[in-house]
């Protein structure tokens, strides 16, 4: 218990230390968040009216106070409001939660679907051709780029063979229209960390085979099949949790290309569209928020490990 | 002696060291890491092929990579042009060519700037302790939470595209992890006798760690090394296709996917291709750092 | 499988879920704002005589909605949104961009001295959604709002000629210029910041307004999201009959390449093309694709701007030799993979008024380049840096112009930026060249981009210094109410402006839009911010 405190008091100087840097990258950053507001595409704006947008968005000040000002209001829980849309920062996070946290979810699915099973025909079956085959496999998602894998399938089983879903997230069309348009981004993005997965599972299992219990259940008589499954695996799964926390941020880091190539509307793509807008407000939320889900989903494993391996103590 | 910090939340890497005799230990290294497993092997023929062609680009490529010829846009494969041209009439034979010294110079350079900024900063902290290696931890601890392509695309937005700024970006972004792994392996490489025993006798700092620290922390950041080559060469792609890629005219494998995206069904060529090579490379380095880590063993979290 | 890899496997999900969630548990709630839904639920038409499929319309675009207010407007989801859901008190007429149809205003009258406008209203206008009667109160409310310092709005900028707007009856509203502009129509046809707001709905949605609307156009807000899609019915109150598709839907597309292959699959029926690459694909779609934009009715013209401050562009032998040594020609229509067949010549584009074709011309001729180079002082060349966006035609043409610079010895480093940073330096004038396409429907404002009292921050990329009577001609023709002598003076604007080549003109850029074969009624030479939905229709 003290452990999880301590952990999660380290969780405000980390997100702290994210928004220094965050604060200090953007606004060292060319462009000016007032012209990324102002349409001069077709019209030429003096420059009166842009020092007046300027005063209005508090960015006159001198940058510690700007600093200190939003620092404060995010103690408070306000993350402030979008440059551009004038809406809560915080209504554009919970708008975009949902789509990444689906994708997210169904790509870990996708990666247990593809990583463990690959893994574990490499260790019992080390050096045959299915062992190279389902590596190599498993390998694709890793060593592609993901935007292009992720043009490639929706070329393929989007539009040549119309199995799945162009576009867009299923929102309104109940979970099965859900699970439809999340098939193919999550096999893409899933498909990423399988590679990783398949690579722990097959040392832990190697491991765990040429443990002394191992041999004695093998010399006991128990076939190979009940060997893996009920020792094998069990002490395998340890190590594979561990890497779930390095996977989220993957996912996460992924989400990004993922979400541009598939237009699922997720926090990945609102990143995107806030760095390009210089929309500081949006960008220093959703580097909060991404910095809490990467830290939480690492606290939460950690005690999973905790949890399932007598070895591990927090203490 | 410092205090030993606790390494919760850096996690932690095992090491063993590698049998005695020099040469024993050699041929035995050489034969696990291409033949028990033959990936091995492949990835080294893989990523040594790369390595010819990166440096026999000149004498390979039969056309200068930049030159245009607008009159031929969109060749499929033939005699003139093997591989087909691009849309600019480029030869795309040529530009992979040339794209593999580009892509080799970014992978590196990047892993370079990495392994230095980071390998400082985890071996100060490792090896100075205290209030140097908490102020260090926690700085690294922030900067591993931001997802590893945001951080770089936000540095390369600072810092403007361009060949060397995106290597710097791609290697910045990885300091962290750099620096965490080499602070751990150095934190269980001074628990051993040899090196308590050098500290015994007086070895100057500088002796204990480049005699006797990074010899034995060398496997496992030449496996980590090896497989953010990899990294490097896909975020320098999946940077192009966010409009953030390496400059015209000089022929990137990450732009030259990411431009052809848009061509999948005029000209698959221009689209498949590159990708398909930075697949096989990525793999190349990929196979060759896993059976790196499997040879010298190394585990990692 | 083992029990207990399952419960892991169980633990791992809930706890990426709680993860995932804590920040939200964490945070107090949020205004309880439901973004997307109207106040008052989407009016069934009251007859509906068709018992026929209602008639649906999705397009795409890279970028979702921020605000529909014409004062807070953020780019092209917004504007192209806009038209459609307000009127205006003149619109184009369709298909031209120097004249004026009536919208709002069945007719109107210009005082001999072209000071004051007499706008006489419709008297059959309905807001949506059952805001009243549209009268001349709200052409007052919405200009002066526009004009009011406290809106903090940037879309104004044509209305500031405005002295006051007075509201002579109900139906009849007289608006005073500070100065006579004989485009003021084209040009409050032509902007978003224009169009006709109703004060009760601002003032009771407050800061809802910018996703629940009310205007008087052809199509009223279903559904819109922040930073999302925009859902579009016909309005049933709508003054100019009902629609004939009922029901527009944008669909945001970040990756453009998707969007193309959405429109093939049909599951868009429109989009906006920006990338040349996805030109190329759709040319090549077959019938059920059609490309629209004709170069003829452009609006907007590319051009590479020289800063003429800077050494060597000071020297207009320099500027004139890196014009000479481009095809234009081959450039304009490689790069748009035949869509453009010609260069520019003038500044001005030739849908606008005043365009003339007796201009200074510069034809390929890399000898000519070389030699002039040679006398300014540069016989080896020089190598330089243009700034650009890596968007639109931008990096096929500057790939282009690069090898045909190379070839007379000017070795040109592309930097590309991202749009922020290009603004910051625009802004400046720090910057050798510049890429930028002004698109602008009115002459006027085109010739802003050389006038001597717009150097950075204006718009007068160049940095180009005309010779005095040129300046003055330049603000002169802004008020000359006489169009033969108006004409006059542009044309020897344009003469001056390609004598000195400030900057390097390359081609008239045209909306491009794709849309499925189904969906008639297009007009291809309206901006793309000005896509008005009720001219079009589905035949199946």
């Amino acid at each position: 218990m003290r452990y999880v405190v301590r952990r999660l008091l380290f969780l405000f100087p980390t997100l702290f230390g994210m928004l220094v840097v965050v604060f200090m990258l953007l606004h060292i950053t060319p462009g000016d968040p007032v012209e990324m507001l102002l349409d001069t595409d077709r019209e030429f704006i003096p420059q009166e009216q842009i020092d007046a947008i300027r005063k209005d968005l508090g960015l006159d000040r001198p940058l510690h106070e700007q600093f200190i000002r939003y620092v404060g209001k995010v103690i408070q829980g306000d993350l402030g409001n979008s440059y551009r849309s004038k809406r809560p920062v915080l209504e554009h996070v919970k708008l975009n939660m949902v789509q990444t946290a689906h994708l997210a979810l169904a790509g870990i699915f996708m990666s247990i679907l593809i990583g463990i099973p690959a893994g574990i025909i490499s260790a019992v079956k080390p050096n045959t051709i299915i062992d190279y085959v389902t590596l190599t496999i498993s390998m694709i998602g890793l060593c592609a780029p993901t935007f292009w894998l992720g043009i490639l399938a929706l070329y393929v089983f989007a539009f040549q063979l119309k199995v799945f879903p162009m576009m867009g997230d299923g929102t309104g069309g109940g979970p099965l229209a859900i699970l439809r348009h999340l098939a193919l981004p999550a096999t893409v993005i899933g498909a990423h960390s399988a590679a990783l997965l398949g690579r722990l599972t097959r040392s832990s299992m190697l491991d765990a085979l040429n443990q002394d219990y191992i041999r004695t259940a093998h010399s006991k008589g128990l076939s190979s099949r009940v060997v893996v499954v009920r020792h094998a695996l069990r002490n395998a799964a340890i190590p594979v949790t561990a890497a779930a926390g390095t996977m989220f941020a993957y996912l996460l880091t992924g989400s990004v290309v993922v979400e541009m190539v598939f237009s699922r509307k997720g926090l990945g793509w609102l990143m995107v569209t806030a760095i390009n807008g210089r929309d500081f407000p949006l960008v220093q939320g959703l580097i909060l928020v991404f910095g809490s889900i990467i830290i939480l989903s690492n606290l939460v494993t950690d005690l999973v490990i905790g949890a399932i391996d007598p070895r591990v103590s927090h203490d | 002696m410092t205090r030993l910090s606790d390494d919760n939340l850096s996690g932690s890497i095992l090491f063993e060291k590698p049998p005695s005799s020099a040469w024993k230990m050699r041929r035995r290294f050489l034969r696990r890491l291409l033949w028990t497993r033959k990936t091995g092997g492949i990835g080294m023929l893989i990523v040594l092929a790369l390595i010819v062609v990166a440096l026999g680009a000149g004498v390979l490529a039969p056309y200068d990579p930049a030159d245009q010829d607008l009159t031929q846009r969109y060749k499929p494969p033939s005699e003139t042009h093997l591989l087909g041209t691009d849309n600019f009439g480029r030869d795309l034979l040529c530009r992979i060519i040339w794209g593999a010294r580009i892509s080799l110079q970014v992978g590196v350079m990047a892993v370079a700037i990495s392994l230095l900024v980071g390998g400082a900063l985890g071996l100060t902290a490792g090896y100075v302790g205290g209030v140097v290696d908490q102020v260090i931890c926690s700085v690294v601890e922030t900067l591993m939470a931001f997802p590893f392509l945001l951080l770089a695309l936000t540095i390369i937005t600072v810092l403007g595209p361009g060949m060397f700024n995106i290597m710097l970006a791609i290697g910045l972004a990885s300091v962290p992890m750099f620096a965490r792994v080499l602070r751990a392996e150095l934190l269980s490489a001074r628990e051993k006798d040899y090196v308590v025993a050098a500290t015994c006798v007086g070895a100057s700092h500088g002796r204990i760690v480049f005699k006797h620290i990074i010899p034995n922390v060398m496997s496992s950041m030449i496996v980590l090394m090896t497989t953010r080559v990899a990294t490097a060469v896909l975020t320098e792609s999946s940077l192009s296709f966010l409009g953030l890629g390496i400059r015209p005219p000089t022929p990137s494998w990450g732009v030259m996917v990411a431009e052809g995206r848009a061509f999948l069904e005029r000209a698959p060529w221009i689209a498949l291709i590159p990708g398909a090579v930075v697949l096989v490379t990525v793999l190349g380095f990929s196979l060759l750092g896993d059976s790196l880590r499997d040879a010298l063993d190394v585990r990692m979290r | 499988m083992s029990k207990r890899f399952v419960l892991i496997s169980v633990l791992l999900i809930v706890g990426m879920l709680v993860s995932g969630c804590a920040q939200k548990t964490a945070a107090p709630p949020a205004p309880t704002t439901a973004p997307a839904q109207p106040t008052t639920a989407p009016a069934q038409p009251t007859v509906a005589p068709t018992p026929a499929q209602p008639k649906k319309l999705v397009w795409g675009v890279a970028m979702g909605t921020n605000c529909l207010d014409p004062a807070y407007q953020t780019g092209l989801p917004d504007s192209n949104n806009l038209v459609n859901i307000y009127s205006a008190v003149v619109k184009h007429k369709p298909g031209s961009l120097t004249e004026v149809a009536p919208d709002l205003a069945e007719r109107w009258d210009v005082s001999p001295d072209g000071l004051v406008y007499t706008f006489y209203l419709r008297s059959d206008v309905k807001w949506q959604y059952g805001y009243g009667d549209f009268t001349a109160e709200d052409v007052k409310y919405s200009w002066d709002r526009m004009l009011n310092p406290d809106t903090k709005t940037t879309g104004a900028t044509v209305l500031k000629v405005i002295n006051s707007i007075e509201v002579v009856d109900k139906y009849t509203v007289r608006v005073t210029l500070k100065v006579p502009t004989p485009p003021f129509l084209i040009n409050i046809a032509n902007t978003g910041g224009a169009l006709i707001v109703n004060k009760k709905a601002i003032e009771e949605r407050g800061t809802d307004y910018c996703l629940k609307p009310v205007g008087t156009g052809p199509y009223q807000v279903v559904k819109a999201e922040t930073n999302g899609t925009v859902v579009l019915a016909a309005s049933p109150d709508y003054f100019g009959g009902k629609p004939a598709i009922d029901e527009v839907e944008m669909r945001v597309i970040p990756e453009e390449s998707v969007a193309v292959m959405a429109l093939k699959a049909g599951e868009i029926d429109f989009m906006i093309v920006r990338e040349p690459a996805n030109i190329a694909a759709l040319f090549k779609a077959g019938p059920d694709i059609v490309v629209n934009g004709d170069p003829q009715s452009s609006c907007s013209t590319y051009a590479l701007w020289l800063n003429n401050t800077r050494k060597p562009f000071d020297d207009v032998r320099v500027r004139r030799a890196l014009t000479h040594a481009i095809d234009r020609d081959t450039l304009a229509r490689e790069a748009t993979e035949g869509l453009v067949q010609r260069r520019a010549d003038s500044p001005v584009p030739p849908a606008l008024f005043a365009y003339t074709e007796d201009v200074t011309k510069y034809e390929y001729d890399p000898a000519k380049a070389k030699a002039l180079l040679a006398e300014a002082g540069y016989p080896n060349g020089f190598k330089i840096t243009v700034d650009s966006m890596n968007t639109a035609f931008n990096p096929i043409m500057l790939t282009i112009v690069q090898q045909y610079w190379k070839q007379v010895g000017v070795d040109l480093e592309i930097n590309y930026l991202d749009r922020a940073a290009i603004r910051q330096h625009q802004a400046e004038g720090n910057y050798d060249i510049t890429v930028s396409n002004p698109t602008r429907a009115e002459v006027g404002l085109i010739l802003d981009y050389y006038k001597c009292q717009n150097f950075p921050p204006g718009p007068n990329f160049s940095l180009y210094k005309a010779p005095d009577p040129i300046c003055d001609l330049m603000n002169a023709q802004a008020t000359e109410n006489d169009p033969q002598k108006r004409a006059e003076m542009i044309k020897q604007i344009q003469q001056q402006i390609t004598n000195d080549v400030p900057n390097v003109l390359l081609w008239y850029v045209a909306e491009i839009t794709a849309a499925r074969s189904s969906v008639k009624g297009m007009i291809p030479n309206l901006g793309s911010w000005q896509t008005r939905f009720y001219l079009f229709d589905i035949v199946k």
